[in-house]
């Protein structure tokens, strides 16, 4: 019997392990004196928090959205445009990305929620290209070649300083801890209900009396505003940002984390997002052309586990999905 | 007092060249079950996807409870107190059979867009859930996921969640469709039961049923609604038998 509330307890283990390995990596790089691997996990945890928000809409909205990284672009862009200022403000910096954000997921997610399937797949990744397009035209920050951000998001505070390793690395695992606890609580609430639903079959939710376009246009907008904050400390890691963050490449890139840790689970783009990493880690250092054995396993596991890693580890699920 | 509940005049529907509704005039009296029956392909579910909102009509009016719906979508009629079940089973399949339900109660019960807290801990909703299904005989089956149910409990499981709505007008879609004849004339049983509560528009194909639970019978050839009256007057309607129910003999 599938129960989407509960989780097996295999699950619950390796969701353990995972943020577990997350918290001490700081300290164990200091006791091994490898430091580089704090910033490697920073920007992993970065890759699930985006992954976990697309979850939001893609695993359990069924929005297949193929231009997420779009959002990933704004948090990074409005770091990097505002410190090009001099507005170093953490608090005037994140409350301007998260309004650009609401604005922009509102304008794209007005037009791309109209259409449904391929349609809707299309527009959002045509939508993202043309901010894409946008930033490599402007020269001011970069085109191209992108922006270097000499001063990180200051909080005013030496409780909170990003220069910090330690304290970059930890704010960036609370914001992924309170994403997976939010995305947890969202998905058990009458609006999750709501998204879930419509997921599965939206004329029985119309007719129940649900104006479903309203529903997945705040899911939209959420997801979009969850995946900027993941932008806002990208570019806090990498004191860099360039309309690569945004190509559509990167939004594929997102949608292999949710579907190979498994659609519709809360865990899965976490597991996803670490997966994903370690096999491109060791691919690409095997071959250049790394993607030509990615994209097989990517379609094995689909095939094998239509729920992905989830689906493998969760016990007694019925196969007949 | 008006007792008309739902009243529709003069309805046009196209597909193509098609005349799926073709000058429909249709009124359904409060408390009563009103069937319609007609042929294959007579238009029967178009008219029921006219009246929900899925689809909208080219021309025409209808109204409901009073107030004029025709321009409304699918929501809002569902809204005003108009369910509809599908003849082609229509449940999701992923969640039990209680969160089907409680859906169908939470659409009715304010917004939901309440981020935060689980629906599971919302009593009143689950309570009412609990109850509507229990009314339908599947309390055994709170948690079972919809899918899993066999074709004559999930019949049962789209009625519940007509029912969770707590509609003044219940539309019901060929409710028998596919079922055997135990598990039939246990649903025409449960539906003699709503009889006094409810007012019914029962699509039906299966004439024992319809005999046995219409106060008033239309019957719909080709788009158009050609007779409407008592089970007795249809029934001794030559041009009805000649068109339809002579069919049979």
């Amino acid at each position: 019997m599938i129960n989407l509330n509960s989780l097996s307890s295999r699950r619950r283990v390796l969701g353990a392990l995972v943020i577990g390995a997350c918290a001490i990596v700081p300290l164990a790089a200091t006791v091994f004196e490898e430091p580089y691997y704090i910033n490697l996990f920073a920007r992993l945890m970065i890759w699930a928090i985006a992954a976990i928000s697309l979850n939001l809409i893609l695993g359990y909205g069924g929005m297949i959205s193929f231009g997420h990284a779009l959002y990933l672009g704004i948090g990074a862009y409005v770091v990097g445009i505002c410190a090009y200022y001099g507005i170093n403000s953490a608090f005037i910096q994140i409350s301007t990305a998260i309004g650009a954000a609401v604005l922009v997921s509102l304008i794209f997610g007005g037009i791309s929620l109209r259409t449904r399937g391929v349609y809707f797949i299309m527009i959002t990744m045509a939508l993202t290209q043309m901010v894409y397009y946008l930033a490599i035209s402007i020269e001011k920050f970069g085109s191209d070649d992108g922006l270097i951000i000499y001063d990180r998001s200051d909080f005013g505070t030496d409780l909170l300083n990003l220069d910090n390793p330690f304290h970059r690395y930890y704010l960036i695992f609370a914001v992924m801890i309170a994403c997976l606890y939010f995305s947890h609580r969202l998905i058990q609430s009458r609006f999750g209900y709501v998204i879930r639903g419509a997921k599965s079959n939206e004329t029985r939710m119309e007719v129940l009396g649900f104006s479903t376009f309203r529903y997945r246009l705040v899911c939209f907008i959420i997801a979009g505003v969850m995946c900027t904050l993941a932008g806002v400390l990208s570019a806090n890691v990498e004191k860099f940002v360039s309309p690569d963050v945004m190509h559509w490449t990167r939004s594929g890139e997102l949608i292999f984390m949710v579907v190979l840790g498994g659609m519709a689970s809360i865990l899965g783009p976490l597991t996803g997002a670490l997966v994903f990493w370690l096999l491109s880690e060791v691919l690409s250092r095997m071959t250049e052309h790394w993607h030509i054995i990615f994209g097989p396993f990517l379609i094995l596991v689909v095939l094998l586990s239509p729920r992905g890693i989830d689906g493998l580890l969760a016990l007694k699920r019925s196969s007949s999905e | 007092m008006n007792n008309t509940l739902l009243c529709i005049r003069n309805l046009n529907k196209h597909f193509g060249g098609v005349n799926a509704s073709d000058n429909v005039n249709l009124e359904i009296q409060a408390g009563e079950i009103h069937a319609l029956i007609g042929p294959n392909g007579a238009g029967k579910t178009t008219l029921i996807s006219l009246i929900s909102g899925i689809l909208q009509c080219d021309s025409g009016e209808i109204e409901f409870d009073g107030n004029p719906i025709t321009k409304l979508n699918a929501p809002s009629r569902s809204l005003m107190g108009l369910a509809r079940s599908f003849q082609v089973t229509s449940i999701l399949k992923e969640f039990t059979c209680q969160e089907n339900v409680a859906l169908a109660v939470q659409a009715h019960y304010g917004h939901s867009f309440n981020l935060w807290r689980p629906v599971s801990a919302e009593s009143e909703i689950q309570n009412r859930a609990i109850s509507v299904l229990q009314s339908v005989g599947m309390e055994n089956h709170l948690g079972t996921i919809a899918g899993q149910l066999a074709h004559g409990e999930q019949r049962h499981l789209e009625i519940a969640i007509a029912l969770a709505m707590d509609p003044k007008l219940l539309v019901l879609d060929e409710p028998l469709a596919g079922m055997g004849r135990s598990d039939s004339s246990q649903m025409v049983k449960f539906l003699q039961s709503l009889k006094d509560r409810y007012t019914i528009l029962l699509v039906e194909h299966d004439m024992d049923a319809v005999f046995a639970l219409a106060d008033r019978i239309s019957v719909m050839v080709y788009g158009r609604v050609i007779a409407s009256g008592s089970p007795d007057e249809v029934r001794n309607d030559d041009f009805v038998r000649s068109a339809y129910l002579g069919l049979d003999d």
